[in-house]
This record gives structure tokens, C-alpha cells and sequence, in this order.
């Protein structure tokens, strides 16, 4: 196939050619990739812009003479390439690439795809004489290239800080502003509910039904305050002197009466001596009850729950154990991601908000401590809360 | 002889000039090696890019700011500022005879006839008045011995110890990045030297990004870019970071960024503002073809462009002649210049 060298040009990658010439400059042979070998009819010279005639006839004929040259950016057809010539006999070996630094290893495919061992000799030749300072350009390119994309990074995540403030803004502004007609309204039900023999059965089911709905809405709107509260850092730890044992011991007394609806037990454990610890009494007694009640929601009716209190090297240990359907292992690392909902059920048929989890890990790493979970599927869920010790 | 016209025969120029000089001194052939030719020829293309710029700004001074700078580069590694007077000769010589033009050879004859009184030394950037000087001082001296580590932990001191960003930016980055310029030019450092302090300031900027990108923002967009695919870029990231802590949006292209694709951010970014960059003269062609873009494109009738960098320096007025709509000669000046175009 015979073809112009600027029917070649334009059709082809701009990002690397090679071809072979005479030393008069006539195109006779072409290796590229993606059109293989083609015969081309033609000078080199043919399809230069203007400006790139003297600055090609000087690369060529200084590749001529001395056997090897490379050229300034050349305008070839519609690209802007850089010339690599190499003459270890009477024809020209020449790679034309938008991109220095890949001079040699076009040289490289083109000795492959040709099996001309002159496009080799090319690419030692291109390695050989890439000077230090080429280098020195190279990698202040790449330095900058990477500098860039940290600074696009930092920009995007300062705009992402900035959307996820406003979007807790909203959040908060909205919950505060049903909590107040929503708190009304589950004291109407109740109110109604107290006079039940005035309603039909239909009617009396539907109101039960109607405060349900309204306790759990109430509730999301209650944990969705909580969590924009810790995310915008609006919250403050009142810390005081504590007795571990009796912030736990209260969430059980009022678990219980829950628990015994369902007939579950709860076994609470204490190791003697607890020290006294600096905590914020109401947030810890909710992260500890949003696990008991967890846990209880969880259970089959007539099960135990189990609720230690021991200590490690640096920490006071707080699990709370269940043996219900457990967690899948997949879903473990999501537990407590906000609005995370589990794929089992509990067996309580309440519904979970999804933030519960979220709110307790945040509360529990403002005291400086941290929480985990440890499941197996079928096995029921242990959650630990670890909170240190302050040093004596 | 037009600019234009030097350009296109830069390497038949180059190579006349070269020949010339050494058939007057056949000894530089034993001196220099091959390779002296080779270093002549480069010599003689910037002679002519920088000076084929000069023709085109109609302005002398900025080629004697060129010949100025290099008499010291040259000096500091031992070539007699003879030795550049007789180079300037030929390149005259060879423009006189291969194609005459009037404004080469005047501002030639002025840069020949000037080159003896022009300073051989350049003053230090770092001003001992400067609030920050003992800060950049450590920092520039552990640049200098590639300690990145080091040096970084002197600008998160400075700035635990109250030093504010944009004071950083303004009294540590850009007066060190300019004198480590200065002493390459006086032959003190290493090339290696000064790539390496270019890119560690660079990524020790990334430290400061936590504190300049999460402020409060405006509704203010900027694009920012180096023509010419110049290394010399540290200076338009000290502007734009320092737009983003004023409250602005910016992107910044750096220098490998086509014109064409420079333009389309600014379209796609809504930008208020576009920063062009250019270090060396010769790549104030870049900068007409990038505004002449700029201008032709409907959606950027209100945007406004802000040029700057070293190649302006001389010419104080060459902002307007170019299509610009300002010129900062630093960060500061851009800052309130960037305000102003758009309130």
C-alpha cells in the first residue's frame, strides 16, 4: 500500500511513529503499531509547516553526518513532535514522538515490530545520550504534575468539609423544627389512647399504630439532632468524677422492664474496685443504653444478654454480649457508619434509625476511648467500649 | 527582519553564528570539545529568541535585562564578559548580512555598547528587615543540603508560632524560591541544588493546604496558568494558593497545558479571572495566543485576564499592549489587583 506521507501523518498516533529514511530524506519504510508496516511514497520534508524546514533539514543532515541527532519540536502534519534520528548505514532510522521520554521505547517497539536492529541501536543511542539534565526536567515535571493533583485533592476535600457542614446545618435546622410538633403530637395519641374503650377495635389499632410511627419519628429526629450536633462539633463533654458501675447499672434497671417483656435476661457482671473515671455521665449512659437496647432488640424471646464490666492494662472494658442472628462479616466494617441498616432484623420488630451505632462511637471516642464489635453470623454480637485509665 | 522572521530561521542563524565564532577562535575546538559547539549553538538560539521577544515588545530594556543577567551567569562560571560582547558582535554581524532589520541592530548596538557598566553581582532576595528573615534564612540553608524534612518542621514552627500562612507564602516561598535562582545564577548552587528546592517547596505548599483550602469562600473563580511548559512555576502557585485563602476558587494548570485547553477551563469553571505566567520573553508569544483565545471566546466577555512573571518585569506597560487586563509584579499586587477587576 502506497500512501503521502501526510495522509500517514494525520492518520496515525501522534504519540510515537518510526519509520526509516534515505539520506536524502525519502520515507521508505514505516513501522507503526496501528497501521503496520506501509510503504510510503515522499519526502520528509513534504508535510513540514514552514517554520520546521530549516530546523528538520539541520536535524537530518546533522543525523547524516554524525550518525545520531535529535531535533527541537518539529510541526509535522497536525502534530508537534520531537525527531530522534540514527544512521549506522545508508538509511536513516527515525522516531517522531510528542514526548521525549518515550523516544526510547518507541524505538524499542519499532525494532520488534520491524526486526530492524538499527531502531535497537536507536533506543541505546536515545537512553545513552538522555542527559542529567533531561532527567532533572523530567522529574520537576512530575513533581509538579503531583503537587497539582495534592492541591486539586486538598481543594475538593475543602469543598467537600464545606458541603458536609451545611448539609448537618440543614439537618439539625430541620429536626429542631419538627421535634416541637412531633413531641405535640405523640402526646395527643397517648392522650387518646388513655380513654381506649371509647374507640372501635379498627380504630384503637390504627391509633396504636399512629404512636408507634410517631415514637420512632421522634426518635429519628431525636438521633439526627444528636449526630449533626457531633458532627458540626457543637458538642461538649460535661465531664465528672464517675462510677463506672452505676452509669451501667442504671441502663440496666431500665432495660430491664423492656427486656422482660420478651423474657430475656440480662446478666450484669461487675469486677470489684473500679476506679473513679472523668465522664460525661448522660452521653456515656446513652452510648451504653443504645447498646443494651441493641442487643435486647435482638435477641429471640428467652435469651440472655450479658453486660461485663473488666478492665486491661490501660482500660476500663465495658461488653455488652447477645446471642442473637449476629452480623455478617461483610457488613461488620459498616456498622458504624451513619445510617447504616443491617441486613438481619431485629427480633423485636422495631425499626432502627441507622444512627444509633454512629452517635455511640462518637461519643465514645470524645472520652478518648473506642469501640468495636466482634460477630459471628448465627452467633449473636459483642460490642467492647474501651475507656482509659487516666494515669495515677 | 521581523521577529517572526528570526524565529522561523532560528537554527540556520544559530548554526551561522556558531560557525562564525568559532573560525575567529579555532582554539575553542581543543578547549571545549564537541560539545562546545553544541553549547555555542544553544547560546546563540537564546540570543535570538530573547531577542527576536525584545523586537517584537519594541523594547530594548528587556533584552539588556536578558544580556544583564546573563553577564553574571556567564562571569560567575569564568566566561570573560568579552566573550559574550563578541558573541553579541556576531549575532549582529550575521543578522546585518542574512537579513537586516533595523530595531535588531540598535538594540544590539545598545546592549554591546552597555554591557561594561552593566552589575556584575545581583543583590540577595532575602531582606534582613523582613519579619520572617531568620525563618527563611534556616529555611533556604536546609534546602541547600536536602534537608526537606528539616526545612518543612521550620515552617510548621514558624506557623505554630504564629506566623500566618499568607506571611509564609509572601516572606519565605517567594523570596527564597528567587534567591535560590540568584545564587544558580551566580554559580553557588547546583542545578540539582535548585530543582530540588523548587520541588520540596512545592510539596512542603501541600503542609499548608489543610489551613488555605477549608476556609469561607466567595463567589470568586480563578484559573491559573505558566505558558511555555516552564519549570518555573513555584511563583504562580504562591498567587493562586494565596487567592484561595483570600476567599477565591482557583485552579491551577501549570505548564504543560495547551492554550486551547487553558481557555476551556475557564469556560467550564466560570471563571472570573484567568492568571497567565511567563518567566522567559520568548514565551510571550504563547501569552498573545492564549489572551487572542481568550478574547475570541463569547463566555469569557466579562473574565479578565491578569498576566505576570519575570517577562514582564521590564516593561511595565507591556500588559496592555498584549490584551491583558492588568499586571502584578508579586502576589500581593495580584491579590488586590484580582479584587478590583472583579468587584
Amino acid at each position: 500500500m502506497r500512501m503521502s506521507v501526510s495522509t500517514w501523518l494525520t492518520g496515525s498516533s501522534p504519540e510515537g511513529l518510526a519509520f526509516t529514511c534515505d539520506t536524502s530524506g525519502n520515507v521508505l519504510h514505516v513501522v507503526h503499531s496501528s497501521i503496520g508496516d506501509t510503504t510510503v511514497g515522499g519526502s520528509l520534508f513534504d508535510c513540514l509547516e514552514p517554520s520546521s524546514q530549516t530546523p528538520c533539514t539541520i536535524f537530518f543532515r546533522a543525523a547524516v553526518a554524525n550518525g545520531f541527532a535529535r531535533s527541537m519540536p518539529l510541526r509535522l502534519g497536525a502534530h508537534e513532535l520531537h525527531c530522534f534520528g540514527f544512521r549506522p548505514d545508508d538509511v536513516v532510522r527515525i522516531v517522531a514522538v510528542a514526548e521525549p521520554r518515550h523516544a526510547a521505547s518507541i524505538a524499542e517497539v519499532a525494532a520488534q515490530l520491524s526486526g530492524d536492529d538499527g531502531f535497537r541501536a536507536l533506543a541505546d543511542e536515545i537512553r545513552r545520550t538522555h542527559s542529567i539534565y533531561d532527567v532533572y526536567e523530567d522529574l520537576a515535571r512530575l513533581n509538579n504534575d503531583l503537587v497539582t493533583a495534592q492541591r486539586e485533592l486538598a481543594r475538593s476535600i475543602g469543598e467537600l468539609t464545606r458541603l458536609n457542614d451545611f448539609k448537618n446545618e440543614l439537618l439539625g435546622m430541620a429536626a429542631h423544627d419538627l421535634r416541637n410538633p412531633l413531641n405535640a403530637s405523640l402526646a395527643f395519641v397517648t392522650f387518646l389512647l388513655e380513654d381506649e374503650a371509647s374507640f372501635s377495635d379498627s380504630n384503637r389499632l390504627l391509633l396504636r399504630r399512629l404512636k408507634t410511627s410517631n415514637a420512632f419519628m421522634l426518635r429519628l429526629v431525636e438521633d439526627v439532632l444528636d449526630f449533626s450536633a457531633i458532627e458540626s462539633g457543637r458538642v461538649r463533654l460535661h465531664l465528672q468524677d464517675s462510677n463506672l458501675g452505676e452509669v451501667v447499672q442504671s441502663v440496666i434497671d431500665t432495660m430491664r422492664v423492656v427486656a422482660e417483656r420478651r423474657r430475656i435476661t440480662i446478666h450484669y457482671d461487675v469486677q470489684p474496685d473500679l476506679p473513679i473515671l472523668r465522664v460525661d455521665r448522660i452521653k456515656l449512659t446513652q452510648s451504653v443504653q443504645n447498646l443494651v437496647a441493641n442487643a435486647v432488640a435482638y435477641s429471640p424471646e428467652g435469651a440472655s444478654v450479658f453486660v461485663r464490666i473488666t478492665r486491661d492494662e490501660r482500660n476500663e472494658v465495658i461488653a455488652v454480649e447477645d446471642h442473637g442472628p449476629g452480623i455478617p462479616a461483610d457488613e461488620l466494617p459498616q456498622v458504624f457508619e451513619p445510617f447504616t441498616r443491617l441486613s438481619t432484623a431485629t427480633q423485636s420488630g422495631e425499626r432502627s434509625v441507622g444512627l444509633g451505632m454512629a452517635i455511640t462511637k462518637r461519643m465514645v471516642v470524645a472520652h478518648g476511648g473506642t469501640i468495636e464489635v466482634a460477630s459471628v453470623e448465627g452467633h449473636g454480637a459483642t460490642f467492647t467500649i474501651r475507656l482509659p485509665i487516666p494515669a495515677a | 527582519m521581523s521577529a517572526e522572521t528570526i524565529r522561523l530561521r532560528i537554527e540556520e542563524l544559530g548554526e551561522a553564528i556558531t560557525e562564525r565564532h568559532f573560525a575567529r577562535h579555532p582554539e575553542l575546538d581543543a578547549r571545549y570539545g564537541p560539545i562546545g559547539r553544541v553549547r555555542c549553538r544553544e547560546d546563540a538560539r537564546f540570543h535570538l529568541q530573547f531577542l527576536a521577544a525584545a523586537i517584537e515588545a519594541r523594547s530594548s530594556a528587556m533584552f539588556l535585562d536578558y544580556v544583564g543577567w546573563a553577564k553574571v551567569m556567564l562571569a560567575s562560571r569564568d566566561v570573560p564578559v568579552r566573550d559574550l560582547a563578541e558573541n553579541l558582535e556576531i549575532v549582529d554581524s550575521v543578522i546585518r548580512e542574512r537579513a537586516p532589520d533595523i530595531d535588531a541592530a540598535r538594540i544590539l548596538r545598545l546592549a554591546i555598547e552597555r554591557l561594561d557598566s552593566m552589575p556584575s553581582d545581583v543583590a540577595s532576595f532575602l531582606d534582613p528587615r523582613s519579619p520572617l528573615f531568620p525563618v527563611a534564612s534556616q529555611y533556604l540553608e536546609l534546602l541547600l543540603h536536602s534537608d526537606r524534612r528539616a526545612a518543612a518542621e521550620v515552617i510548621t514552627n514558624a506557623l505554630d508560632g504564629g506566623a500566618s500562612p499568607r506571611d509564609i507564602y509572601r516572606l519565605v516561598f517567594e523570596p527564597v524560591q528567587q534567591e535560590v535562582g540568584r545564587l544558580w545564577q551566580l554559580n553557588r548552587v547546583t542545578v540539582a541544588q535548585e530543582h530540588f528546592a523548587s520541588a520540596a517547596t512545592q510539596q512542603i505548599m501541600t503542609l499548608l493546604y489543610s489551613r488555605i483550602f477549608g476556609g469561607e469562600k466567595r463567589d470568586r473563580r480563578a484559573v491559573a496558568m505558566c505558558v511555555g511548559g516552564e519549570l518555573h512555576e513555584v511563583g504562580l502557585r504562591i498567587v493562586s494558593d494565596l487567592l484561595e485563602l483570600h476567599g477565591w476558587q482557583t485552579w491551577y494548570l501549570g505548564a504543560n497545558m495547551p492554550p486551547s485547553a487553558a481557555v476551556q477551563m475557564c469556560i467550564e469553571r466560570r471563571a472570573d479571572i484567568l492568571l497567565v505566567s511567563a518567566t522567559l520573553t520568548p514565551h510571550l508569544v504563547t501569552v498573545r495566543e492564549v489572551i487572542r483565545l481568550f478574547r475570541s471566546t463569547e463566555v469569557l466577555a466579562n473574565a479578565k485576564v491578569i498576566v505576570g512573571g519575570r517577562a514582564f518585569r521590564m516593561e511595565p506597560e507591556l500588559w496592555k499592549e498584549i490584551g491583558a487586563d492588568g499586571y502584578a509584579a508579586n502576589a500581593d499586587e495580584c491579590l488586590d489587583l484580582a479584587d478590583r477587576l472583579v468587584s
